[in-house]
């Protein structure tokens, strides 16, 4: 068996994306060639509600396919397909949107009373 | 609220293929715990004799989520054939070469490092580790244990072109993708 040394350690860095979630990202910044074929891992915890309450509008994808984990909380997500659904704590959810689809995501703290974040009305649309 | 994406790509032959969608209930992932504690969840691949649930990702990466107890040290296998990286969210905790035990210090308080030595502190929260290349990962647990996902997966090795959410091949089919939003055409199925 051979131990596979490590070449790189890092962190993931705060970033925002969407309506404005803030999320820390550790990798999906410029050349992602050293983990090909991944693209971009993103890890959405969030102790403030405000941080995540504007979820994600709609947004189109194409060329790639996505794995959401979700540990604690609620996702809920919709597509142009028309699926949609709640992610809670220890489900996942992979979506190839392929050709072209444009998904939305927003997430709420059930474990946190109180606070809820809209899932309906998308602010804005695809044409 | 706490959850984690992951993009992988698709190869030039699937950038276009139909879009699909699957959503796996925690209970359909299974779990498997060996002797000395350290627990599996299979997402996705096969682990430990169990399959995940979440199947036909081009990419075909293995995605699991892995809990060591405090103290334990562990050699996960990996497929020799592939990329891999490790995810630190709870604990903490050291990967290393079996070989070379002086290489890493095992008690670090404060900023993991970024880069450069390789090897050195103790991975924490929020921490990536990409491996070089073998065939198996060791970790070593600390006083808190540590908890990480294990993502592997065999490269593509196909040119990208990518901006915003849409990744392909080359700036003109990244172009046109563009024109397809502005013009109404981009979904193609609804």
């Amino acid at each position: 068996m051979s131990i596979r040394p490590i070449k790189r350690i890092l962190q993931s860095q705060p970033t925002i994306e969407g309506a404005g979630v803030r999320l820390r990202r550790a990798f999906g910044f410029g050349d992602t060639k050293e983990f090909d074929p991944f693209l971009l891992f993103d890890d959405f915890r969030n102790e403030n509600p405000e941080d995540y309450l504007a979820g994600f509008p709609w947004h189109p994808h194409r060329g790639i396919e996505t794995i959401t984990y979700v540990l604690a909380g609620t996702v809920n997500h919709g597509d142009s397909l028309g699926n949609k659904g709640a992610l809670g704590a220890g489900d996942v959810q992979w979506m190839t949107p392929a050709a072209g689809s444009s998904t939305r995501r927003c997430r709420r703290a059930t474990h946190r009373g109180g606070c809820t974040a809209s899932s309906s009305g998308p602010t804005c649309r695809l044409p | 609220m706490h959850g984690f994406q992951l993009w992988a790509n698709l190869p030039s032959s699937l950038k276009m293929t139909r879009p699909r969608y699957q959503d796996i209930s925690g209970g359909d992932i299974p779990e498997v715990t060996d002797d000395d504690g350290t627990r599996v969840r299979v997402i996705c691949g096969s682990f430990w004799g169990k399959t995940g649930p979440v199947e036909g990702v081009a990419a075909d990466p293995r995605y699991l989520d892995v809990w060591v107890p405090p103290g334990k040290r562990k050699s996960l296998p990996v497929e020799t054939s592939g990329h891999a990286f490790a995810y630190v969210f709870a604990g903490g905790g050291t990967f290393r070469d079996a070989s070379e035990p002086g290489a890493v210090r095992t008690e670090q308080v404060g900023p993991v490092v970024t880069g450069g030595n390789p090897g050195q502190g103790e991975v924490q929260n929020r921490s990536l580790v990409l491996f070089d290349s073998g065939d198996a990962v060791t970790v070593q647990a600390g006083d808190a244990g540590i908890r990480f996902l294990l993502v592997s997966g065999k490269p593509i090795e196909e040119p990208v072109a990518w901006y915003g959410p849409i990744v392909m091949n080359t700036p003109d089919e990244l172009r046109r993708a563009y024109a397809e939003l502005q013009d109404g055409t981009f979904i193609k199925q609804r």
